[in-house]
């Protein structure tokens, strides 16, 4: 049999494991709203800790994380970097977000806000950036899948047709399970990718140089020795600017855990304590990276001059005398990588657009069984948008993705706002958010006119807090009762 | 008359000192994490020579940052 071959029925199996996990979720919730979104509130520690790390690491971690070593070197430290305190607000606001989201219904970031600020302007400005950010993301790991198969297939699998048939069984979980056919695969798919990613990270050196140490240090003695030096280089070889580096973990961390997707995970938890457990435990998925990152730096030296630099992996797959099995488990890995994201983002971008997008324009109140049909048509109708971006169309996705972080943070400001900072008003966190998210786009899209090399996503938060601050506190705040219920619903240290 | 605080709440009412304690001594583990792997404290790092365990030195300092958030997390869960 030819080793493609071989290499496409390995992932084809994945593919039918996957389905067929998620298929079989749907048994265990309840065909509600809340347990298509938020899986009846009853996620364990252990599918939270997957679902939560495998949709953060997408496509990004296998194809772009290693093309960023291979080619700038130590910038790619800073997605290392961010993660590492980025979830933390999570053990804090993540608890107080679920016991309200109980206590009130809620399976959406925006209804919590819109709920504390009594704003409904501002549910429908999150539901547009909220989906507005995840079909780039979204189209970004459909572009991924479709491109490792068509690679493995030696071409027989065109990109269009590779990413039709992951995102097919994608979808189709998605439809039938809802949130909890994301945690029993994202659950497989983590698992997946954390072998595949040790093993590739610790393999690569020790094949291509006798180690990680020697590796290093040949890299070091070499003409691309000054990548190694922080903060690295840009695309172009140039050394990084350590404001645009500082600023970019600044705004990745302060956005990591808004992203609505993760977010939204807190209603799914069991307890207090489950959430929290796992947000202790993100840490050790946020060390897989290391691996990531050492299979990119194995092809410095060995493989140089390959373009585009994201198809380092691929590449070194075909150079690498793997068995085909291997190739197959490899390849099968960077789809989980891509799946395990897709799925939650489909998912949470859906149920977002109809439950803060279209329930709160509506004169009459949608059933609980119509919105759980609209949220299944919206997640056929986004597929298919981002099916279209990933195959038909020319738009530079990642400026679009790099673009939505700085959104996406905006959020942060609010959110603390909401169970910290009881003065904080419905008009001051409108106005906000979209100074936030105005100032953001409008640095994004002319950069020369920043009177400092950072982030864009930085002069919005600092937009964000003049504004959401001043105008607080001239505007009516909330009645007490409602401020309890979010500054002192339950002491946190009783909390279980 | 319930009056309403202008500054930012952390802490509830009735919330002992032991448990404030530890969580702004856990803040204060994150504010350090955060400091430290960005400029300037992340340059003092930036040469990647001697290697720390066959990493380069900022790779190795910001796993050690990871390492360090991942403790005070343990900690502060344990405590709770």
């Amino acid at each position: 049999m030819e080793p493609w071959l071989v290499t496409v029925l390995v992932c084809g199996a994945y593919l039918g494991l996957s389905l067929g996990m998620g298929i079989a979720s749907r048994r265990t919730v309840t065909g509600t709203v809340a347990g298509y979104v938020a899986a009846d509130r009853s996620m364990n520690v252990l599918v939270l800790y997957f679902v939560l790390g495998a949709s953060v690491f997408s496509s990004f971690a296998f194809l772009g994380g290693p093309g960023w070593a291979y080619s700038r070197g130590a910038a790619a430290f800073y997605i290392l970097a961010y993660g590492a305190v980025g979830m933390v607000p999570l053990y804090f606001i993540g608890p107080r977000a679920r016991r309200v989201g109980a206590r009130l219904n809620f399976v959406t970031q925006a209804e919590l806000l819109v709920h504390r600020f009594a704003n409904r302007p501002l549910g429908i400005v999150l539901a547009i950036v909220s989906v507005a950010a995840c079909i780039p993301y979204l189209t970004l790991q459909m572009k991924g899948a479709g491109y490792i198969l068509s690679v493995i297939s030696e071409g027989l699998i065109p990109e269009w047709a590779g990413a039709l048939v992951t995102y097919g069984v994608v979808m189709t979980y998605v439809l039938t399970s809802g949130v909890m056919g994301v945690g029993w695969t994202n659950t497989f798919q983590g698992i997946f990718m954390l072998v595949v990613a040790w093993f590739m990270g610790l393999y690569l050196p020790w094949k291509l140089y006798g180690g990680v140490g020697p590796m290093f240090t040949k890299i070091a003695a070499s003409d691309f020795g000054a990548m190694l030096t922080a903060p690295g280089v840009t695309t172009s070889g140039e050394p990084w600017n350590w404001w645009a580096y500082s600023s970019a973990i600044i705004v990745s961390a302060m956005g990591l855990s808004m992203w609505p997707h993760l977010f939204m995970k807190s209603y799914a938890a069991k307890s207090d304590r489950a959430l929290r457990l796992t947000v202790v435990l993100y840490p050790t998925f946020q060390l897989f990276l290391v691996p990531i990152l050492l299979i990119g730096f194995a092809g410095v030296i060995a493989y140089p001059n390959v373009a585009p630099a994201d198809t380092i992996v691929p590449y070194i797959l075909t150079q690498i005398e793997f068995p085909a099995l291997i190739v197959g488990l490899v390849c099968a890995g960077t789809l989980a990588a891509s799946m395990s994201t897709g799925d939650a983002l489909l998912h949470a971008a859906a149920s977002i657009g109809i439950r803060d997008g279209l329930a709160p324009l509506v004169s009459h109140s949608i059933s609980d069984r119509q919105q759980r049909s609209y949220i299944r048509i919206l997640v056929v109708v986004l597929g298919a948008v981002s099916y279209y971006f990933a195959v038909a169309s020319d738009v530079s996705l990642v400026a679009l993705l790099l673009g939505s972080y700085g959104a996406v943070a905006q959020i942060f400001p609010l959110m603390f706002a909401a169970f910290y900072w009881p003065r904080a008003t419905g008009v001051g966190a409108l106005s906000g958010l979209l100074a936030g998210i105005l100032v953001s786009v409008f640095f994004l899209l002319v950069p020369e006119l920043r009177p400092f090399p950072i982030h864009e996503g930085v002069f919005g938060l600092v937009a964000n807090i003049v504004v959401l601050t001043v105008i607080s506190l001239y505007t009516r705040p909330e009645p007490m009762e409602k401020l309890r219920l979010y500054t002192g619903i339950e002491s946190d240290a009783q909390s279980g | 008359m319930d009056t309403l605080p202008k500054g930012p709440v952390f802490f509830v009412p009735g919330t002992s000192k032991a448990y404030r304690l530890r969580r702004l001594l856990f803040l204060g583990v994150i504010t350090a994490a955060a400091v430290a792997l960005i400029w300037p404290a992340y340059a003092l790092v930036a040469r990647p020579l001697p290697l720390v365990l066959g990493l380069p030195v900022p790779l190795a300092w910001i796993v050690a940052w990871l390492l360090i958030v991942m403790g005070a997390l343990v900690l502060l869960y344990r405590s709770e």
